[in-house]
């Protein structure tokens, strides 16, 4: 029996631009929360090379993050530990996932008497651990590669800014990297955001920080987002402006804030105070 | 014996004498050395990329080498014709195949040898810690996972031509590395027919997977326990007999 080997270079192309479409589609999926129906049909066939490095060496950096043994698919609300999020801090529940076996399957009958299933099991890291003080910065060649691979892709440069300036205490980087991806991607709105808010909380330059926040909140009105993006930028515009004495501007993000959030009642006691404030001739600070 | 010995020094000397094996090994170096050298953003002690890189390359290297080679052999005796005089000797079949698999394993051993001193050069360099324990077993497992390459990969030569056999190794070493979980979660996951089926699949794949100890290494974990590595040993040699045994079985009943 011989094979021609024609057919076999044609059965391998196609094997690897089906693997590399489907690893693409499910990673951009994965990536941005979403079900892999809301992926455009075209990416799930076709793909692109460059997005799917680039991608993959994201999910590295949340590998390394976890010690090359991954994480519960539902353990970060956002899809990626490496992801900042408001209600989640990857250092506070480093205790609760410590020694935690992520092979829940070993105690099944077909796991237990199967000698090459336990073998595998014995070879792979199960154990659960998040990196924590100065290896955190092992996840940052990953992210530096990924915005290097593919400068669009505008996940990389936020994710790698936040490591910098929030994790590691390199806001000077942070911003010195968002700008370079600025210069590919004028027009993102998280790249614009993101580098309002380091402005704003590392540099006390609330100037510079509304500049960058007003151009976010303007570019992301074109483009679909949540709510709780918008109030993100629209927290850290309106304490830009409270820096710059632009009270009343202040108190108005603030009630753009509670339209996108009718129940909550955190914001009417600031609000309150910069009518104030700017009743008083936009002296004095909300900050006590 | 004797014969064997002489059909696998033949091997083994191609190895010493061609390319090969030297340009992947400057190759490695220089991108090793490269990545070593690379900084990001001032930050210091930041070595992990480097130590999981490397050993994707050593890994893929050696594979290149131990595929390229064990796949040339018996096809290319037969193609040259040069398998007639060979057979003229006091050698059986039986013989030549295993000649040629001892020659295109002690000669992938070779290379990755070579390679792991780079490696291990550079992991030394890169701060990491006296894992030796770790770093023992990974090129002990690096060594029988090239012994099960050059098994099959000479499995193949007795029928397909060299192309085919280099593409349909390969093929078979990435997709048991990158599904064998899958096809492991299958197996627990399914019922009856189902079960039975992935299990087969899951007993008739080559378990590359069992050799991988990269985020071993890279993420400091410890060392396997004792009877893990013995019965990675014991798979190995099982797996590679039945591969050696069908490989002659075939070679034996083949028109020449």
């Amino acid at each position: 029996m011989r094979v021609p080997s024609a057919a076999v270079t044609i059965a391998w192309a196609l094997s690897i631009a089906v693997l590399a479409s489907v690893i693409d589609a499910e990673t951009r999926s994965f990536l941005s929360s979403k079900d892999m129906s809301e992926v455009p049909a075209a990416w799930q066939i076709l793909g692109e090379a460059r997005s799917i490095v680039s991608n993959m060496s994201i999910l590295q950096a949340d590998l390394y993050l976890h010690g090359g043994a991954g994480h519960f698919f539902d353990e970060h609300e956002g899809g990626l530990a490496i992801g900042k999020s408001d209600s989640h801090d990857a250092h506070e529940d480093h205790e609760d996932h410590e020694h935690h076996d992520i092979s829940h399957d070993n105690g099944t009958p077909a796991g237990l008497f199967n000698p090459l299933i336990r073998i595998a099991d014995a070879v792979a890291v199960t154990e659960h651990k998040h990196l924590s003080g100065k290896e955190e910065a092992e996840i940052v060649p990953w992210l530096y590669f990924s915005a290097r691979i593919d400068p669009s892709n505008t996940t990389a440069y936020t994710l790698t800014s936040y490591w910098l300036a929030d994790r590691l205490g390199r806001p000077k980087e942070a911003l010195a990297f968002l700008k370079q991806g600025l210069k590919t991607n004028a027009d993102s709105w998280e790249l614009n955001a993101e580098t309002g808010r380091i402005y704003q909380q590392y540099f006390k330059d609330p100037s510079a920080a509304e500049r960058y926040l007003e151009r976010a909140l303007f570019l992301m009105g074109k483009t679909g987002h949540d709510k709780f993006q918008e109030r993100y930028v629209l927290t850290w515009l309106a304490e830009a402006k409270e820096g710059l004495g632009k009270h009343l501007e202040a108190a108005d993000d603030y009630r753009r804030i509670e339209a996108l959030f009718p129940r909550t009642t955190v914001y009417r006691d600031k609000i309150e105070r910069l009518e104030d404030l700017a009743g008083n001739g936009g002296r004095g600070s909300l900050r006590k | 014996m004797v014969g064997i010995a002489a059909v696998a020094k033949g091997v083994l000397l191609e190895i010493v004498r061609k390319k090969d094996m030297y340009v992947l090994l400057i190759l490695l170096g220089v991108s090793m050395a490269l990545l070593s050298a690379q900084t990001f953003f001032g930050l210091e002690n930041v070595s992990r990329y480097v130590r999981d890189l490397g050993y994707s390359l050593m890994t893929l290297f050696s594979l290149v080498v131990a595929v390229a080679l064990s796949a040339r052999q018996i096809p290319e005796e037969v193609e040259r014709r040069t398998v007639y005089p060979l057979l003229a000797k006091p050698i059986s079949r039986y013989g030549i195949i295993v000649g040629k698999y001892m020659g295109a394993s002690l000669a992938a051993i070779l290379s990755f040898s070579c390679f792991f001193a780079v490696y291990f050069f550079f992991f030394r360099i890169s701060g990491a810690g006296g894992e030796w324990g770790l770093l023992g077993q990974s090129y002990l497992l690096g060594i029988f996972s090239l012994l099960m390459t050059a098994a099959i990969a000479v499995f193949f030569s007795t029928f397909l031509t060299v192309s085919a056999n280099v593409t349909l190794s390969l093929l078979l070493y990435f997709f048991s590395s990158a599904f064998s979980g899958q096809v492991r979660d299958l197996v627990i996951s399914s019922k009856g027919w189902a079960s039975y089926a992935a299990g087969s699949v899951y007993y008739l794949i080559p378990h590359y997977d069992f050799y991988d100890l990269r985020i071993r290494i890279t993420h400091g974990w410890e060392a396997l326990p004792v009877w893990a590595v013995f019965s990675v040993s014991a798979y190995t040699a099982v797996y590679i007999s039945f591969l050696i045994y069908l490989s002659v079985r075939i070679f034996s009943r083949r028109q020449l």
